[in-house]
């Protein structure tokens, strides 16, 4: 079972999924960021370190995070992400546009 | 000349829980077979569950039994998923990402990079068999 924790560093909400990111939790890291939107905070870091499998739906939900949060006016980012998330992010070619940081500061600081 | 190493099998429900189940039976492979790298189990993993979540998510709750053959050999891994329903209506040679910000559409696609990936139709009741090989590198 995922659990998502959640916190608020300045003007961004950092999650931290526990667990597995896939066809059964990501709906509720969809959930976690639109609520975040639609309550103005639109910069969004998903901090993957303690995700131990992320499937496409996984890549799917931060995805759609990434459009929900630009459109707002803020962005998505993610941070430290294990071996098996980045095979994820480079079979899809993502990883220009999810490009994974290696801190949650850094992704919170990055331009 | 390959030799068979292990092999198991599970008859699931299409629900979450086969999810977990899914994850278990393959964790229960790399008992059976210490050897076989962290690249190919990542990717042999990552492609056998793609196409796990894609019988449960076509499944639409309709409470579909279905099957999971994991079987290891000294060249190779696969997997066979056969489960009732449709067809799936594509090419099944090729299978490409969707366009960049698409939120949706790469299980398959990603399953194939991960592994290679063929899909059968039969007319039997089991109905469809998806295989999973995952050529290994050391």
């Amino acid at each position: 079972m995922t659990s998502f924790a959640t916190e608020t560093i300045g003007t961004t909400l950092v999650v931290r999924p526990l667990g597995r990111l896939d066809l059964v939790s990501a709906p509720q890291l969809r959930d976690i960021i639109a609520s975040s939107v639609a309550n103005g905070i639109v910069g969004v870091v998903v901090d993957l370190h303690g995700v131990d499998f992320m499937d496409s739906s996984g890549l799917g939900a931060m995805i759609n995070g990434l459009k929900a949060t630009r459109q707002a006016g803020g962005n998505l980012r993610i941070a430290r992400p294990a071996q098996q998330a980045l095979v994820v992010l480079d079979l899809t070619m993502m990883q220009q546009i999810l490009h994974p940081y290696a801190s949650v500061e850094e992704a919170i600081a990055a331009p | 000349m390959s030799t068979a190493l292990a092999h198991l099998r599970a008859e699931l429900r299409s629900d979450s829980a086969a999810l977990d189940e899914t994850h278990r039976l393959i964790a229960e492979l790399w008992g059976e077979v210490p050897l076989v790298s962290d690249r190919d189990r990542v990717l042999f993993s990552l492609a056998v569950a793609e196409i796990a979540a894609n019988v449960i998510e076509h499944a639409h709750g309709e409470g579909w039994l279905w099957e999971l053959d994991l079987s290891a050999w000294s060249d190779r891994l696969e997997a066979s998923i056969r489960h009732p329903g449709p067809t799936v209506e594509q090419g099944f040679d090729t299978w490409e990402m969707p366009e960049e910000l698409a939120d949706s559409g790469r299980g398959l696609a990603l399953a194939n990079s991960a592994s290679s990936l063929r899909y059968f139709h039969t007319t039997d009741p089991e109905g469809n068999e998806w295989l999973v090989v995952r050529v290994l590198t050391s």
